[in-house]
C-alpha cells in the first residue's frame, strides 16, 4: 500500500530524534513501579475527557480494559526505557494504516483521539514525575522529552489519519465519479438531459446530453434566448405558454415540442419540469428534455398503419367481424354492415353472436351452425403447428333491415388462441355475392331453357323430318302410279315431268332421313372403350370397291383406343373418307392420309373445346380438288354445297353429321383446303 | 291352321293411301287373296278374339305409328298369346331407325320393312311377301 511507503519513509530522522536522555529512565521507573496506578490514571482521564476511543472500549468489563491497558503501555514504557520509542511509533502506525489494531478498527478513531490520546498520556505521566526527581532540569528534560515523543506522535498519528482520509476521500471520489458517469449513460441512453433555470440571471445549466441532443458544442454558455431559437416556429408560442403557465401557477409541466437543429434535422422532445421556489416566489425551474424523435416517429408509423387498416376494414365492401368464441361477444365489426346490410356495427356488437344468428335466414341457419360447430371441434382437437390456420367458407342468405336477403361468402378463420390453445377469437370476412349469385342463378335458368329449347329443337327436327317422309314418300309412289298407269297416254314431256317430281321426291326424303340422323346425334351419350383403328379399318374395307376403283391409296397411322359413341365414330369416318374419295376421283396418284396424336392443353385453343387433361387429334387429308379456304367454316353447315349437283353426288348433310358427332363428344372439326391441291379434315376430341 | 284357297291379308295402318296402296300392289302381282283393313289395333283384336281359326289372316301386315295401340304394343300381344303368335307378322312402316327394328324383331316380328318410296318397290315388296308367306292357289 501506498500509505505504509510513506510511512515508513523518515523512520531514520525520528528515531534520532526520539533518542532521549532522561525520559528512558522515568519510563522505567512508571514502569517498574507505577504501571498499575497510571493505567488507572489514563483510564480516569479518558472518562474524565470523554474520549471519543473510550465509546468503543466502554462496552468491554473494567478488568479487561485494564489489562488492555496494561499490556499496550507496559509495552510503551519499555520501548521508552529502551529509547525505542521510534520502532513503535512505526509498528503502530502501520498496524492502524493496514487495519491490523486489536479491538479498534481503521476508521473508529477520529482526529480528536489523536490529540487527546497525547495529553492524556501527558498529564498522567506528570503526576508521577514528582515521585521519580525533584531535579528541576531533570524534570525539565524529562517534559521536553514526552512533548517531543507526542509532537511526533502526534504527526505520525495525524498523517495517518490525513492519508487514510485521503484515502477515503479518493475512494468516494472514484465512486461518484461512476455514479456521474453512470447518470450520463443513462441520460445517453434514454436520450434524456436534465436542465436547470435559474429565473433571476436567466442562466441555464445543461447536462452533457442535453448538448448532444441540440448539437450545441459542450460548454457553450445557455441562456433560454439561445435555446428559445431551436424551437420549431409552430411549436415556439406553445413552449412559451406552457412555460409561463407554471411559473405563473407553480405548477409542473409537461408537453412535448419540436426543435430544428441547424442541420435542418427536426427532433421531437418530451419537455418536463417543476418550479422551484425561494420564498414563495418561483426561483428555478429544474427539468428534463427527452429526445422522442424515434418514439414518436414509430407512434407515428403505428397511428399510420392503423388508420390504413381501419381505412382498408371501413372501405372494403365485405364485412369484417372478429368474435369471442367463448363469450360471444363482437371484439370488431367493420362500417361495412351498415353499407351492405343497414344495421349499426356498434349495436351489433352489444348484442353478440345472437343477432347475425337472428338475421341469417332460416333455411340457411342449421348448415352454418353445423359447419361451424365441427370446424372449432376440428381447430381446437388439431392446433396447426405452424400457425396457419385453416380457412372454413360458408355461403348463406343474411336480411338486410329493409327484409331483402342478401347472399354472402363467408371466409372464416381462427383470429387467436387461448394458452391452452383453445380457440379464443374467430375472424370473419364475408362478401356480398348477390349479384354473382343472382346472375348465376340466371345463368343456370338461362341453360336450362337453352337444354330444354335445344332437345326441343331436336325433337322438332325428329318431327318434322319423319313427318316429312310420309307425303314424300306418296308424292314419290303416286307419282310412279300414275306414270306406270297412264305411261302410253302421256307425252313425253309429261313423263319426264313425273320422273322429276319423283326424283326430287326422293331427294327430299332422303334429305329428311339424314336430317333425321342428325337430330339424334347429340341424344346418344353411349360412350364406350373403342379401339378406332378397328373402326377406321372397317370403314376401310366398307369402301374398299370404290378405293379400288379409283385407285386411292390410303395410308394411316395406327389409331389408338378411346371412349367415344362407336357408331358416331364409323359414321364419321365413313363420312370424311366417302368425302374424299368423292373429291379425289379425277386426280391422278390420289391419296388419302389419316394422322393421329396426342395434344396438351396449351395446343388446343379453342373456345369450343371441353376442358380436358389431353385431347386426340385425327387429321383426314387428300390431295382431291380441295376447296378455296374462305369457305372453310360454311362447309359443315347444314345442306351447304361447294360443288355443283351435277358434279359431286350428295345431299350436303355428311359434313354437318361430323360436325355434330365431334360436339356429341365435346370436340371440333375444322377444315383446310386449297384449290385442286388438298383437303384436310381435322377433328379434336378431348380424351 | 286352316289353308282356304283364298289368302286372308290384314293391312293394320292408320293411313288409308298406304293400305290402298299395299293392296293394289298385292293385286298388280296376281296373287289370290282377301283384304281386311284395320285402321288400328282394337278393331284387329275385335277379329282375333272371336276365336274363329277360319278368321285367321294368313299374315298380317301392321304399321308402327298409329293412334291408340302402337305396332309394337299390338305385336307383343300378339307374340305374346300362344295360339296367334303363329301367325306372320310384317311391320310396315315409314320408320327406318335402327331402334324400331332391334325392337320389332325383338318383340317376334316375322319382317321388318321400311315403307318404300316408290311403287315399283312396293311391288317388289309385296310379290316377296307373297312368295314367302301365302299358300299357293290350288292348281
Amino acid at each position: 500500500m501506498r500509505e505504509t511507503i510513506e510511512a515508513t519513509k523518515g523512520v531514520a530522522d525520528k528515531t534520532n530524534k526520539l533518542s532521549f536522555s532522561q525520559f528512558p529512565g522515568f519510563a522505567a521507573f512508571i514502569k517498574e513501579n507505577h504501571l498499575r496506578a497510571y493505567v488507572d490514571e489514563v483510564i480516569r482521564q479518558s472518562r474524565r475527557l470523554k474520549l471519543p476511543l473510550l465509546k468503543l472500549l466502554e462496552s468491554m468489563p473494567e478488568e479487561q480494559l485494564v489489562k488492555l491497558s496494561l499490556e499496550s503501555n507496559m509495552e510503551f514504557f519499555q520501548a521508552a526505557e529502551d529509547n525505542k520509542l521510534a520502532e513503535l511509533l512505526e509498528v503502530s502506525t502501520n498496524k492502524w494504516i493496514n487495519d491490523q489494531l486489536e479491538i479498534i478498527g481503521q476508521n473508529d478513531i477520529v482526529a480528536e483521539d489523536i490529540t487527546m490520546v497525547g495529553y492524556i498520556r501527558k498529564i498522567s505521566m506528570l503526576k508521577f514525575l514528582p515521585l521519580y526527581t525533584n531535579e528541576p532540569v531533570t524534570i525539565i528534560e524529562i517534559i521536553k522529552e514526552i512533548d517531543l515523543y507526542d509532537m511526533e506522535a502526534n504527526l505520525a498519528s495525524t498523517n495517518t489519519y490525513i492519508n487514510l482520509l485521503k484515502d477515503k476521500i479518493e475512494k468516494n471520489a472514484a465512486e461518484l465519479k461512476r455514479s456521474e458517469e453512470l447518470y450520463r449513460q443513462a441520460q445517453g441512453l434514454a436520450h434524456i438531459g436534465n436542465w436547470t433555470w435559474t429565473l433571476a440571471d436567466n442562466k441555464l445549466k445543461w447536462s452533457d446530453e442535453l448538448y448532444k441532443i441540440y448539437h450545441v458544442e459542450p460548454g457553450t454558455e445557455i441562456n433560454y434566448e439561445l435555446i428559445y431559437a431551436f424551437n420549431h416556429p409552430d411549436d415556439a408560442n406553445r413552449v412559451t405558454t406552457e412555460t409561463q403557465k407554471s411559473i405563473a401557477t407553480l405548477k409542473p409541466f409537461d408537453f412535448y415540442y419540436r426543435i430544428i437543429l441547424k442541420n435542418g434535422t427536426i427532433k421531437i422532445l418530451h419537455a418536463r419540469g417543476e418550479i422551484i421556489t425561494e420564498g414563495g416566489q418561483p426561483a428555478q425551474i429544474h427539468g428534463t428534455l427527452q429526445d422522442v424523435t424515434y418514439e414518436q416517429l414509430v407512434q407515428e408509423e403505428l397511428q399510420k398503419k392503423n388508420e390504413f387498416i381501419n381505412k382498408i376494414a371501413d372501405t372494403t365492401p365485405s364485412l369484417i367481424a372478429s368474435y369471442n368464441v367463448n363469450t360471444g361477444k363482437y371484439t370488431f365489426i367493420n362500417k361495412a354492415l351498415e353499407k351492405i346490410l343497414g344495421y349499426d356495427p356498434a349495436e351489433v356488437i352489444e348484442n353478440g353472436v345472437t343477432f347475425f344468428s337472428g338475421i341469417v335466414h332460416p333455411d340457411d341457419l342449421p348448415g352454418i351452425i353445423e359447419k361451424n360447430t365441427k370446424a372449432l371441434e376440428e381447430a381446437n382437437a388439431n392446433p396447426p403447428a405452424d400457425g396457419n390456420e385453416m380457412v372454413v367458407e360458408f355461403k348463406y342468405r343474411m336480411r338486410h333491415k329493409n327484409g331483402n336477403y342478401h347472399w354472402f361468402h363467408t371466409y372464416g378463420t381462427i383470429f387467436d388462441r387461448n394458452q391452452e390453445k383453445k380457440v379464443e377469437h374467430v375472424l370473419n370476412v364475408s362478401i356480398d355475392i348477390t349479384e354473382q349469385e343472382e346472375a348465376e342463378q340466371a345463368l343456370q335458368q338461362k341453360n336450362l331453357q337453352l337444354q330444354q329449347s335445344n332437345s326441343s329443337l331436336e325433337e322438332y327436327a325428329y318431327v318434322a323430318s319423319h313427318d316429312l317422309k310420309e307425303p314424300m314418300r306418296k308424292i314419290a309412289t303416286f307419282s310412279d302410279r300414275l306414270l306406270r298407269a297412264e305411261y302410253d297416254n302421256l307425252s313425253e314431256e309429261s313423263r319426264q315431268y313425273l320422273e322429276k317430281i319423283m326424283n326430287s321426291a326422293k331427294r327430299m326424303q332422303h334429305m329428311a332421313n339424314e336430317l333425321l340422323g342428325i337430330s339424334i346425334i347429340s341424344g346418344n351419350k353411349s360412350f364406350a372403350n373403342t379401339n378406332l383403328d378397328e373402326i377406321l379399318h372397317d370403314v376401310i374395307e366398307t369402301l374398299e370397291f370404290k378405293i379400288q376403283e379409283k385407285n386411292v391409296k390410303i395410308e394411316a397411322d395406327t389409331l389408338p383406343t378411346v371412349k367415344v359413341v362407336p357408331g358416331q365414330f364409323r359414321q364419321l369416318f365413313l363420312n370424311l373418307l366417302n368425302n374424299a374419295l368423292k373429291f379425289t376421283a379425277n386426280k391422278e396418284n390420289p391419296y388419302i392420309k389419316i394422322k393421329a396424336e396426342y395434344l396438351s392443353p396449351k395446343q388446343v385453343s379453342s373456345y369450343h373445346i371441353l376442358h380436358a387433361e389431353k385431347y386426340l387429334k385425327i387429321s383426314i387429308a387428300d390431295n382431291g380438288i380441295g376447296f378455296d379456304n374462305q369457305f372453310s367454316n360454311k362447309i359443315f353447315a347444314i345442306f351447304q354445297r361447294l360443288h355443283s349437283k351435277s358434279d359431286y353426288e350428295g345431299t350436303g348433310i355428311g359434313l354437318a353429321i361430323c360436325k355434330k358427332i365431334a360436339e356429341n363428344h365435346g370436340g371440333t372439326i375444322s377444315a383446310y383446303g386449297v384449290v385442286n391441291q388438298g383437303a384436310t379434315f381435322t377433328i379434336i376430341i378431348p380424351v | 291352321m286352316s289353308r282356304s284357297t283364298k289368302n286372308l291379308v290384314f293391312i293394320v295402318d292408320d293411313d288409308p293411301d298406304d293400305r290402298e296402296a299395299i293392296r293394289d300392289a298385292f293385286r298388280e302381282n296376281k296373287h289370290d287373296h282377301e283384304f281386311v283393313f284395320m285402321e288400328n289395333g282394337n278393331k284387329l283384336f275385335d277379329v282375333l278374339s272371336t276365336q274363329f281359326s277360319q278368321t285367321y289372316p294368313a299374315i298380317i301386315l301392321l304399321d308402327l305409328n298409329m293412334p291408340g295401340k302402337n305396332g309394337k304394343e299390338i305385336l307383343k300381344e300378339i307374340k305374346e298369346d300362344a295360339t296367334l303368335r303363329k301367325i306372320p307378322v310384317v311391320i310396315i312402316t315409314t320408320s327406318s331407325s335402327e331402334k324400331d327394328r332391334d325392337i320389332s324383331y325383338e318383340l317376334g316380328a316375322n319382317c321388318f320393312v321400311t315403307k318404300p318410296d316408290s311403287y315399283k318397290e312396293l311391288l317388289h315388296l309385296t310379290d316377296s311377301i307373297a312368295k314367302l308367306w301365302f299358300t299357293k292357289p290350288a292348281a
